[in-house]
Formats: structure tokens, sequence, C-alpha cells
């Protein structure tokens, strides 16, 4: 394993147990709350993975706090290489349980508080675009994304945590479990308290108060569709810092700074947008610079929330992605992203039975902590028929090629790798490789969506020895000839 | 031509190439399958077939100005058989035809039932299964039998049968693709063995040049593509094979530097038999106990107390395992001498008796996954000076690497790493291809020139690419083989063509 994925492992690793601690201390102390309780279903950032794959529907980026879980699909109409991506974002805090304390320590303005906060607000996502082309091309990105400063917290700055427990109180529900992060499966209508917030959020102007958001990713090429660090072609790092400014009710002003390819070729996106609110749908318009092509780029974009937790961005901007050649660089692009996010002020819905929380609940976070220590890069399995024959076995006719095999909705839908490079020849070996982000994609969706990497091998014709012909006894022999 | 004569040509553009080794990644303009039109039936009409799509594509990479490049079994450690522009896959072309004394030329000082004529994608291991089935046998091969047969020859393969050179050496004729227009049958005018009107039904150019003939056979591709060649066998042969550790003592010294194998005991065979083939291995973590000894003696029958060689289980190390060893060497070089320590008698323990068939002795490989070999031809009379240098220079590096010296009788190919008289000695030294292995490759190479030993390497294994790796050779033999090319590929664009970086890097484009 690379010291770079032992990197890795050890932040996942302290992420975990740093997640783990206060989810189990919280459930003794029944005055504490979940703070997933009050995600807002507005300024839904862009997958971070798509930012580090260059695909993200605007290159002005939204400073805003993310979602816990989402999951994008986007689509590029531009050239012919047509790139296609799909990418998955998850809170690990969220994910192994935590968010539970008191909204005193929440709010609490000290290092430490500020610091769980923004742990609270830290995404990893995972992306995959894969481009058109002869041969198509499969890049992979994964990013780790925070909100560093947050003045639009419904939790940090409205009423909101007070007003949901009154409603619930009001109401006759008894007390909820602290860990429990969704409240609106207890049949009492919340939709005024959150449209109160999310109201109170998006004009809060804080006398120019930024949202700070910041984010790390690598990207690159996917070899043979494996992903090691052998396996990419190129792997390009991006870090990159937004900030989104509330000037008033009506309009928000974006500032990014992306920088591309560091550490190799080094350029750097610098851009604004103005960004217009209104109940149905947001209207971006960006201007950035491009420092390695030295230019200005427009763009523009809508972002509309088409129900509670179900977005779609359409955007009309520069297609600038040289570094790992998914396309033409600097073609006008139109990209649709659709993107599901997990928010609390979801509409209500009717109180269903739960399930009693059992051991499997419980051992969650230590499942979780068992999962990342396991992760040791890709692997691969092999059907082979090396090996099998005493006079040695002939090696295969061609180099490997493959795909990436999906199984969805737990094999409901599957697509098949279907060899057409043999010629008529049998298979000589078969090679199913996994790797971090398709095992990872598994786990997330619970195995509704399993990729696999399918690779094989041509075997060789099998001709019998043939004779060579046999000349007529009245061939004349001739002389050699000179070169 | 007839419509079911026409070869399968299939291309994929833009993509990645990886060798067998997985030690050379290379982004290709164009991958290039090309099939028989009957893949599964030896057919000579389809076998002139593709020689005519052979000279298509060398057409394109002229017409695109495109380097073009023969691919054989892709197991060269190098990129020598590789070109950023088009590579031909030539491993699904497999015919073997069976020459009759008739076709032989009238001076032929052999007999065509010794014979073969292999395309250019025959691996060793159909070369070796198919011998067997008419009582016939190979005379040597590299370790294992992935090769193609154009891919051994043409970077100087070799096993370390005593007496016997390179697996080059047992070739006799070359069917060689210079140009969209030009084929040629390439055969030693001292040593003819097709004739005439054999050549003929290849519709080839005939030409009987010494030079020329030796010059081609060590070209790893840069005369043109091989299409066919005639190879030299010998009647089935059986081998027995014995392992031991020789603790180092004056016999042992004798084996190795003079193989005066008679000081020796428990060999397997009274002294006065020689060995077929012998190999010594050190283990660089272990030189007290002295070389492991690898003796083969050769019997026409298989011998009565033969034991079968033991076939690898199910469990067998993945793609990963050498590189889990490179790095966890790398990161903790102290651990080097345990694990050499740990894993050498389990992959290489004493051998009593075992015996095969040359097919069944270098057999599959079980060796996946990124590993590094470097392999270096030098006098016989330098050997245990260079092996001291390596036990000295690994004090400091502690390389997780084997060292084994190998034997192979010198060839007359100009370029042939095997070119030190009478016998060259070959001194490998394999492993994981860790950083520190890479290191250390680097420290002998320097050490073995400033010791004024000549080393010439093998063209298909790690080598120093700072243009030094041709110096051992001399002017000579450099400037015969670029006459040699010069006169077959007698325009600039065609040697273009079949140019690639490590040709311009070795300084033999000129």
């Amino acid at each position: 394993m690379s010291p770079r994925s032992w990197t890795l492992r050890a932040v996942l690793l302290g992420l975990s147990l740093g997640t783990w601690m206060p989810g189990t201390l919280a459930a003794q102390d029944a005055s504490r709350v979940n703070v997933y309780r009050f995600i807002l279903g507005v300024d839904v950032p862009s997958a971070p993975a798509f930012v580090v794959l260059g695909v993200a529907p605007t290159h002005v980026l939204r400073g805003s706090a993310p979602k816990p879980l989402a999951a994008s699909g986007l689509g590029t109409f531009a050239d012919e290489t047509r790139p296609a991506g799909v990418a998955v974002g998850v809170t690990p805090y969220f994910l192994a349980g935590g968010g539970v304390r008191t909204i005193e320590s929440y709010r609490s303005r000290s290092v430490g508080g500020r610091l769980l906060r923004v742990l609270t607000k830290t995404v990893v996502s995972l992306g995959a675009v894969r481009a058109r082309g002869d041969p198509p091309a499969t890049l992979v990105g994964v990013a780790v994304r925070s909100t560093f400063h947050d003045p639009h917290d419904p939790a940090l700055n409205t009423p909101l945590p007070e007003d949901v427990a009154a409603l619930l109180r009001d109401s006759g529900v008894p007390p909820i479990p602290p860990a429990e992060e969704d409240v609106t499966g207890y049949g009492v209508d919340l939709a005024s308290a959150y449209a109160g917030a999310r109201r109170a959020m998006r004009a809060r102007t804080g006398g120019g108060d930024p949202q700070v958001s910041g984010g790390w990713g690598m990207a690159g090429r996917l070899r043979g569709g494996v992903w090691e660090r052998d396996s990419l072609d190129t792997l390009h790092h991006t870090f990159w810092l937004s900030a989104q400014v509330t000037l008033n009710r009506r309009f928000d002003l974006l500032g990014t700074v992306q920088l591309r390819d560091a550490f190799g070729s080094e350029y750097a996106w610098i851009g604004v947008a103005m960004q217009r609110k209104t109940a149905v749908l947001d209207l971006i318009a960006e201007l950035y610079y491009d420092t390695a092509s030295r230019g200005l780029y427009p763009g523009v974009a809508l972002d509309a929330r088409l129900l509670t937790t179900l977005g779609l961005t359409a955007s009309l901007t520069t297609q600038t992605t040289p570094e790992l050649d998914l396309a033409e660089p600097r073609s006008l692009a139109l990209r649709i992203a659709v993107q599901w996010f997990y928010a609390s002020d979801r509409e209500p819905c009717p109180r269903l039975p739960r399930p009693a929380m059992t051991h499997a609940h419980r051992a969650r976070p230590l499942l979780f902590l068992l999962f990342l220590t396991t992760l040791g890069g890709c692997y691969s399995h092999r059907v082979s028929i090396v090996g099998t024959n005493p006079e040695g076995t002939p090696p295969p006719a061609t180099d490997y090629q493959g795909i990436v095999a999906w199984s969805l909705l737990w094999g409901v839908v599957e697509k098949v790798a279907v060899p057409t490079n043999c010629q008529g020849q049998p298979l000589n070996e078969v090679k199913a490789s996994s790797n971090l982000a398709f095992d990872l994609l598994t786990v997330v969706t619970l195995g509704a969506v399993a990729p696999v990497r399918l690779d094989w091998l041509c075997a060789r014709p099998t001709p019998a020895e043939g004779d060579f012909p046999i000349p007529s006894d009245n061939t004349p022999e001739r002389s050699p000839d000179a070169p | 031509m007839p419509p079911d004569l026409i070869p399968t040509v299939h291309a994929v553009k833009n993509r990645k190439w990886e060798n067998f080794h997985r030690t050379v990644n290379q982004k290709v303009a164009r991958l290039v399958d090309v099939w028989n039109a009957r893949p599964n039936v030896a057919s000579f009409p389809a076998y002139n077939a593709t020689t005519a799509a052979l000279q298509a594509l060398i057409g394109q990479a002229l017409e695109e100005n495109l380097p073009l490049r023969a691919l054989g079994g892709g197991w060269s450690f190098t990129p020598i058989a590789v070109t950023d522009g088009i590579l031909v896959n030539t491993r699904p072309l497999n015919y073997q035809f069976r020459l009759a004394d008739p076709n032989l030329h009238p001076d032929a000082d052999r007999s065509a039932e010794h014979l073969v004529f292999a395309q250019c994608g025959v691996s060793i291991a159909e070369l070796s299964a198919s011998l067997r089935a008419r009582d016939k046998s190979l005379r040597t091969s590299g370790a294992s039998n992935g090769q193609t047969i154009a891919g051994a020859l043409s970077t100087g393969t070799h096993g370390s049968a005593l007496g016997v050179g390179g697996l080059q050496d047992s070739v006799v004729a070359l069917h060689l693709i210079t140009a969209p227009d030009r084929h040629i049958w390439l055969e030693r005018a001292s040593a003819p063995v097709l004739g005439d009107a054999s050549v003929d039904f290849l519709d080839a150019e005939l030409v009987r040049d010494d030079a020329l003939f030796d010059a081609a056979l060590v070209s790893f591709g840069s005369f043109g593509i091989i299409h066919g060649v005639v190879l030299e066998v010998d009647d089935l042969f059986y081998l027995q094979q014995y392992r031991r550790q020789h603790p180092e003592s004056p016999a042992t010294w004798a084996a190795i530097e003079h193989l005066d194998f008679s000081g020796l005991q428990h060999l397997g065979r009274p002294p006065n038999v020689r060995p077929y083939f012998f190999q010594a291995v050190y283990n660089p973590y272990d030189r007290a106990d002295g070389p492991h000894f690898t003796m083969m003696y050769r019997e026409p029958t298989r011998p009565a107390d033969c034991v079968p060689r033991s076939r690898p289980g199910e469990w067998r190390p993945g793609d990963s395992a050498a590189d889990v060893i490179a790095r966890l060497t790398d990161l903790s070089p102290e651990l080097t001498p345990t694990l050499v320590n740990a894993i050498l008698p389990q992959q290489y323990g004493d051998v009593e008796g075992v015996c095969g068939t040359w097919g069944e002795m270098f057999w599959d490989t079980s060796t996946r996954g990124r590993v590094a070999s470097t392999a270096m031809g030098i006098p016989l009379d330098r050997v245990r000076e260079a092996i001291d240098a390596l036990f000295e220079l690994n004090a400091t590096h502690t390389a997780p690497a084997l060292f084994a010296v190998r034997y192979v009788r010198a060839g007359s190919a100009p370029l042939a790493f095997t070119c030190h008289p009478d016998v060259t000695a070959v001194l490998e030294i394999d492993g994981p291809h860790a950083k520190g292995m890479l290191k250390f490759y680097d420290a002998v190479w320097g050490r073995l020139r400033d010791l004024g030993i000549p080393v010439t390497f093998h063209w298909g294994k790690l080598l120093p690419l700072d243009g030094t790796a041709t110096d051992a050779y001399g002017a000579a033999r450099i400037d015969a083989w670029v006459d040699a090319r010069h006169t077959l590929l007698p325009s600039a664009a065609l040697r273009r063509v079949f140019t690639n970086d490590m040709l311009h890097r070795l300084g033999l484009d000129r």
C-alpha cells in the first residue's frame, strides 16, 4: 500500500474514531439532540468529486454547508466525448451516528466547538466520469470538503431547534431519542418552522459574514478499470476555497479559487458569480479566469429544487479539463446534473413503526471502523487456465480488455461483459477486480449499486501443424538475389 | 484476394499497453491485433495473406509517419519491443508448418525432420507441445514458456544449456517483412535451408547473406516484422534435475568459473558426466552456505527413477505479491534479509531426480506482478570478480534480490548479448520491482564498469539507458548491425518506422 493510501486511511480512521465516541456518550443524555435534524435543502453545493474531476456544473462554487448524504448524476452535452458521471458524498460523522449533543455545546464559540462544527460539515465524495471515445475513458475522483464557517447554519443562528422541540412537545410527542436524525415522521407539521428558518438563512446578510468552504481531492484516468496508484495514468490534485456572501434575500455573491493540478502543472481557476435566489430556483451567472489559458470565461446555471430532496442543475459553461484529456478543452458545454440529497425540511409523512434498536444498530460505528481498517486498495480474482497443461499452457492471444460491469438494484439489472475481440476463440483468462471506490459505492448503497471491473484475455487459436507446400520436381533453382 | 483469406485486423486507438511484468506502460496510437484468416487451420495461402496484411500496416505507418513495432509475448522488462505509434500484436499468428526434404536446398546440411517453420506468434509452449507430438524438442529456451518465438529470438532469450547458444542460435532462416512492397526470405549463404522453389511459395525475395542474417537475428524488431522463422530442433530428450546448495569451496568455484564439475559431490550422476544444463543461484544473505547448483542431465528416454515435476496448486502468488514485497522492503530495508531467507527455501528448495521433457521442465510461470530483472553477459574469467562485487555492494544496499549465473555459448549475432567467447556467463539479478532493487542495479552497473568488466546486457531485461549499454560490443559489431539495417531498410523513412525510443536511447538509430 502506498504511503498516500496509508495517510488516507489514517485520516478516515481518525474521523471514524472521533465520530464514534460522541454518539456513544450522547445516548446516555436525553437532553441532547441530533444536529442533523436541522439540514435545510437549499444552497446544495456541487458534488466535490465532480469538482476534482473538472465536470462540476459551475466553476465558481457555493460556500454553503454540504448535505450529509448526496448522490448525483451528471450528463454533458458538449463535443462527441459527452462525459457522464456519478458521484456520492457522505459525511462520515453522520454515517457513524454522530451529531448528538446539546444545542448549547453545538453553538459554542470555543475552538473545540468550532472544530466540531467543521467535522459535522465535512463530506467525503467519490465520483466517476465516463467519456466516450476510442477507447472510452473512465476518470475517478475522491474529494474531501469542509465548511469552515457557516453563518447560515439554522441550528446555530435560528431558533429552529427550539421551535421544533416546542412543536413536538406541544403535539404530545413523547421525548424523542437524542440520536434520532429525522423528526418529520411523528405526524407533526414542522414545515412552517423549517420554512421560517430557510427564509431567515437565505436572507441573513450578517454584515458580509461569508459562508466559507474548502476542499481537496484527487482525480485520475483509470487504466484497466482498476483504481490503484499505478493504474492511474494521470493523478491530479485539486485544492479549492469558496466563499458565499449574502447581499440580501435575493442575491448572493460567490467567489472561488481552485488550484488545479497541484504539484503538477499548477494552474488556477479564479472566479466570481452572482446568485439570484427565488423560491423555486436559483440563477447563477459566473465569470472565471483560467491562468492556464489566460482567458476569462462566462457561464450560467439554473438550480431548481424538483422535489424536497431532489435538485436539478443545468448549466451552460466552458469545458476545461485539459489535464485529464476528458474532452476538447475550453469548448462550450451544456451540463445537467440531478442531485438527491438528505435534508430535514422535507414534507411531513405519517409516523411509521420503527424497529427496535438492535445490536446491529449499536455496532454500526464499530463495523464502520472495522471496514475502514480493512481497506487495502484494489484486489482481483482470476479464472485462469495457466498451469493446467503438462506440456505448458499457451499464453493468451491478446492483452487485457474489459469493462466495468454494474449490478444495479441488487441484481435486478446488470451490465454484462461481452468480449467482441476474440474472433471466435475461447477466453484464456477472466479477471474480476475491485477497488476502494467500487467497494465504498457498494457499501454506501447497501449493494444496490455494485460495480466490478471485468477483464478478459482471449485464447490463441489452436491450429494443427500444416505442411509446407512441396515444389514440383521440375521447378528450376534460381540464383540468390543480392539485397 | 478471396474474402476468406483476408486476415482480421482489430485496431484499438489511443490505449495504454502494459507488459507482462508490469514494468512498461506505453501509450500507443494504435494497438493492432492481427489474426490469420483461418486461425484454426494452418493454411499456407492464409499465411501469405497475413504477409500482405502486415505489409499494409507498414504502409499505413509510412503514410501516417508513425513508428511501428511488432509485439511478441510482451515479456521484455524494457520498452525495447514497444512504440508509441502502431503496436502490432502478433500473438494470434501461430501457424506451424512441417517441412519435407524436397523443400530443402540441395546444399542444406540438415534433414527436414529436424526443422520447423513457425509463424512469429507461436509461443514457446506451443512449440514444445507440437514438437513433442513428433518426438522432437527445442534445444533451449528461457526459464519459462510465454514468449513468442520471434520475440524471444529478437531479444536474445537464452537458457543455461551448456554448449548451446541462445534461442536465436537455433534459427536457420527468417521471413522478414521490411516494407509495404518488400518481404525477404533471409538465410545464411554459408548454410542455405530452403530451396529456391520453396521460397517461391512465399512470394518472397530470396536473400542469402551471412552478415545480414546474423544481424537480423537479434534486432528487437528494428529490421522489420519477422513473420516466420525456421528453427533447428533436436530429437526428443528428457532432462533430469538435481539441485542442492554447495558450500563455497575451490570445487564450487571451479564449477562456476571453469564449468569444471569434477570436484562436486552429490550430482546425481558420476563426476565424469557433464550436465546439459547448469546454473548457480546465490542467496545474497546466505553466502556462507554457498550457491544453489542446478544440474540437468540429458537422457534420450525418460529415466526409470524419474520424479514427476509437481504442479502448482490452487493457491498462487497474486498480482500484488511482488508489489507488497517491494513496498515492504522499500519501507523497511532491514526486513529484506529475513524475507529473502524465508522465501527462498519455499521457492527454491532442493530437487532430486525430477525429470521431464524440455517443455515440462521449463514450464508455465507462476510469477505475476511487478518484478525486476537484469541480466549481464560477462566473460567467464571475470565471473568471480563480478559476484564478489555484487555481494560487496549488497552489504550496503540490502536489495530483495537473488543472484544467478547461467552459461550460454557465444553466438554469431553481432548484438547477441551472449557474445563473450567461448561461453558467456550471464549474471542475473532478479527480485520484486522495488526502488531498492533499481538503485542496486544502478550501483552494480556502475561498479562492473569501474572494474573494467566488459558487460553486455540482455535486451529484454532492465539495462542502463544512459548510452553505455552498447559499449562492450565494440565498434565492429555495432557497425555491422547498423550497416545490415541500412541494407535491409534502405530508406530513412523505413528506418524511422522501425525505430523506437529505446533504440534512440541506445544510440542504435543511426
